[in-house]
């Protein structure tokens, strides 16, 4: 079976975390535990007619992507940064970071994602959207809304 | 133990290494930190160990990781090239160290999240309050007009020939289209007052004065109702003293208004009581005592402070949510206790100061002119787009029958008809077909005639915050009359502001 390597950036406290403990245990836990480092943790999903296995890096928070050990982003298959749809510092200068995070893989798409939707007031996702078109997905990892989609996305995308 | 023993077994205390081959297995390890077999897959073990096929995909040399977790440990890692397809893993233990690191971390962190978040929500509060008061803003401009229309008719109405039915029929015309613009005023203050720009006074007054005026004021509205209107103030509260005067004014002025609304029974007291005096600082209780059959929903079941729900303000109590801001500002407070029959007391604590010494103070005189008659008519501009306020105008000044009046909606006209004609006085409302009053009077100063040039201005605005009504005065407008206004106010407004020995 062939092994993806994905890296998920972002601000503090955004959710990282929680997108993948959602995704690889399915459960969400509400006090904030800070990363320092890196935790590595892997999950098999099936797309159409493969399976693959997602080696999941989980990053610790920064400003920017510059912060990180570069060894951490070297051979990545396909980024996702995370923003927090509460706090437009966390999305401030994103075109940027992108920019930054291509410098380590021109070919390794990347997945830009806004968590904690289900902060935001009922009935305005729709417009939340428009007010961030450049988010390509928002999830919520609290109700676990579309982080299986996300993952899945973007397996499919690694391999295509 | 030789010192070149001790030196390698203290260097490499933390350390372990294992040499792999290029598929991940394990050739040989010190197994110092972690047991591992000949053979084993170190991806197997932990994914981390993934990187090693890219490593050696990539023909790297040397890679270095910080702060790894792995099952619960925490290691800097070292890959290197050894041979081909072969290479050594370093491990280096740092759990000790990078636990303690997480601990600086989450505190920098937490509070860093939590600031950006505050910062968030207060962004998003301000945005709501711009939208209240813009909304409040429309909604009182939008109500203005028709009221205007309805105070100044009715007023004119009861001053012809009508009989008895007809005149207490416009008599509660005049007196409930009243109450609506006080009710109107009474929101737009409160909107004021919830942002705190409003600023308060300190001067000196006369508050037996105050008092007095208070009675008159509500005398009528009791002797309506039947009941008996009671003032009583403790002897020792002084006749001057310092404070906002207007503010203090509307505090006494709310409750009795309250009382009086609820009241079903003979009398309606206000009493004033001298607390307690430290220095030349003075606390007093004014309460009203109402007897009365109903109890506002609001204060139901309530032996405290008056709930902060603000959610449930009706019009009658809109007169105390205001009083509550007002005192709030002035360091004072409301309170209000009721029983099961129905009795009720509500109590405003209010600090205000006493002089050293009191200085004389200019006595206020208030003129109106009214039943004037002129036998040079007055020629009058009237700047408005709004029909219903059109037509108001027009009658109140007709009707008195001083004024010939013109009455423009659109600028452009407004603009020449000032090039060729001559006028005594120019009546503006806020704005018209879109241009903004004080824009539209700096276009008459420059492209009137000499005459027009220097005409009077008077604004009819519906604005009622004292920050609007200065700007007018800064743009050269003599005068504001608020909407609603009544006939007397706008003629005795006019009559004020002209020269009217000429018209004699
Ligand atoms: N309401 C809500 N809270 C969330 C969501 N995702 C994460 N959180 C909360 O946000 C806080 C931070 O979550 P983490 O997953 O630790 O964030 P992180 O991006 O990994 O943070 P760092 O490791 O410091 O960079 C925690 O208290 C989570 O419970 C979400 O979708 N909705
Ligand atoms: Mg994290």
């Amino acid at each position: 079976m062939i092994s993806k390597k994905i890296v998920i950036v972002g601000h503090f406290g955004v959710g990282k975390s929680s997108l993948i403990k959602r995704f690889v245990e399915d459960v969400f836990i509400d006090d904030y535990k800070v990363t320092i480092g890196v935790h590595i943790l892997k999950k098999t999903v099936k797309t159409s007619d493969k399976e693959i296995n997602l080696i999941i890096w989980d990053t610790e928070g920064a400003e920017s992507v510059e912060e990180l050990l570069p060894a951490y982003l070297l051979g990545t298959h396909g980024f996702i940064f995370v923003c927090d749809v509460t706090r437009p510092k966390t999305f401030e200068n994103l075109q940027e970071q992108l920019d930054l995070l291509s410098t380590f893989n021109k070919l390794a798409p990347i997945l830009t994602v806004g968590n904690k939707s289900d902060l935001l007031p009922k009935g305005t996702i729709h417009e939340a959207k428009e007010a961030m078109p450049f988010l390509d997905v928002l999830t919520s990892a609290k109700d676990g809304k579309n982080v299986q989609r996300l993952f899945e996305k973007m397996a499919k995308l690694i391999i295509s | 133990m030789s010192i070149s023993k001790i030196q390698t077994e203290f260097a490499t205390q933390d350390l372990q290494f294992i040499s792999i081959h290029a598929s991940g297995a394990v050739i040989e390890s010190d197994n110092k930190l972690i047991q591992f077999k000949k053979q084993d897959f170190l991806q197997q073990f932990h994914p981390f160990f993934e990187i090693i096929s890219s490593f050696f995909e990539e023909g790297k040399k040397h890679m270095s990781f910080k702060c790894v977790y792995i099952n619960g440990r925490i290691f800097d890692i070292d890959i290197v090239d050894n041979d081909t397809e072969k290479g050594v893993v370093i491990l280096r233990e740092g759990t000790a160290f990078y636990n303690r690191l997480q601990e600086i971390a989450q505190k920098r962190n937490e509070s860093l999240v939590f600031n950006e978040v505050l910062e968030f929500k207060n962004e998003i509060l301000k945005e709501k309050e711009e939208f209240k008061d813009r909304f409040i803003g429309n909604f009182s401009h939008e109500l203005r007009n028709p009221l205007t229309l309805i105070t100044a008719f009715s007023s004119m109405l009861l001053k012809s020939d009508l009989n008895v039915e007809q005149e207490s029929l416009i008599e509660s015309i005049v007196s409930q289209s009243h109450r609506i613009k006080e009710i109107i005023d009474d929101i737009v203050d409160l909107s004021i007052l919830k942002r705190k720009t409003i600023s308060l006074e300190q001067k000196q007054f006369d508050f037996y004065n105050l008092l007095e005026d208070l009675r008159i004021n509500h005398q009528t509205r009791a002797q309506e109702k039947g009941t008996q209107l009671l003032i009583q103030c403790d002897p020792t509260v002084p006749k001057i003293m310092m404070g906002d005067e207007r503010r203090i004014s509307q505090v006494m002025s709310n409750l009795l208004e309250h009382a009086l609304h609820f009241s079903e029974g003979k009398e309606v007291k206000l009493e004033i009581l001298d607390n307690q005096r430290r220095a030349n600082k003075i606390s007093l209780t004014i309460q009203v005592h109402c007897v009365t059959g109903i109890i506002p929903q609001k204060f139901k079941n309530d032996n405290t402070t008056i709930p902060k729900d603000k959610n449930n303000i009706n019009a009658s109590n809109l007169g105390l949510s205001i009083t509550e801001e007002l005192l709030r500002l002035m360091d004072g407070s409301l309170s209000s206790t009721s029983n099961e029959e129905g009795h009720s007391l509500i109590q405003a604590k209010v600090k205000l100061f006493v002089p050293f010494r009191v200085s004389e103070t200019p006595v206020a005189i208030k003129k109106v002119r009214n039943e004037l008659k002129l036998s040079q008519k007055i020629n009058v501009i009237i700047a408005e787009d709004y029909g219903v306020a059109q037509l108001t105008a027009v009658k109140v000044l007709v009707s008195s029958g001083n004024f010939a009046t013109e009455v423009y909606s659109d600028p452009k006209d407004l603009l020449e008809a000032v090039q060729h004609k001559e006028y005594d006085v120019i009546l503006m409302a806020s704005s018209i077909s879109q241009i903004d009053a004080i824009e539209l009077l700096g276009m008459i100063r420059e492209f009137g005639n000499n005459h027009n040039s220097k005409i009077p201005a008077i604004a009819l605005s519906t604005k009622s915050k004292p920050e609007e009504l200065k700007e007018y005065s800064k743009a050269g407008f003599k005068d504001v009359i608020k909407k609603p206004y009544t006939d007397d106010e706008v003629l005795s407004t006019i009559y004020k502001r002209l020269n009217l020995k000429k018209f004699k």
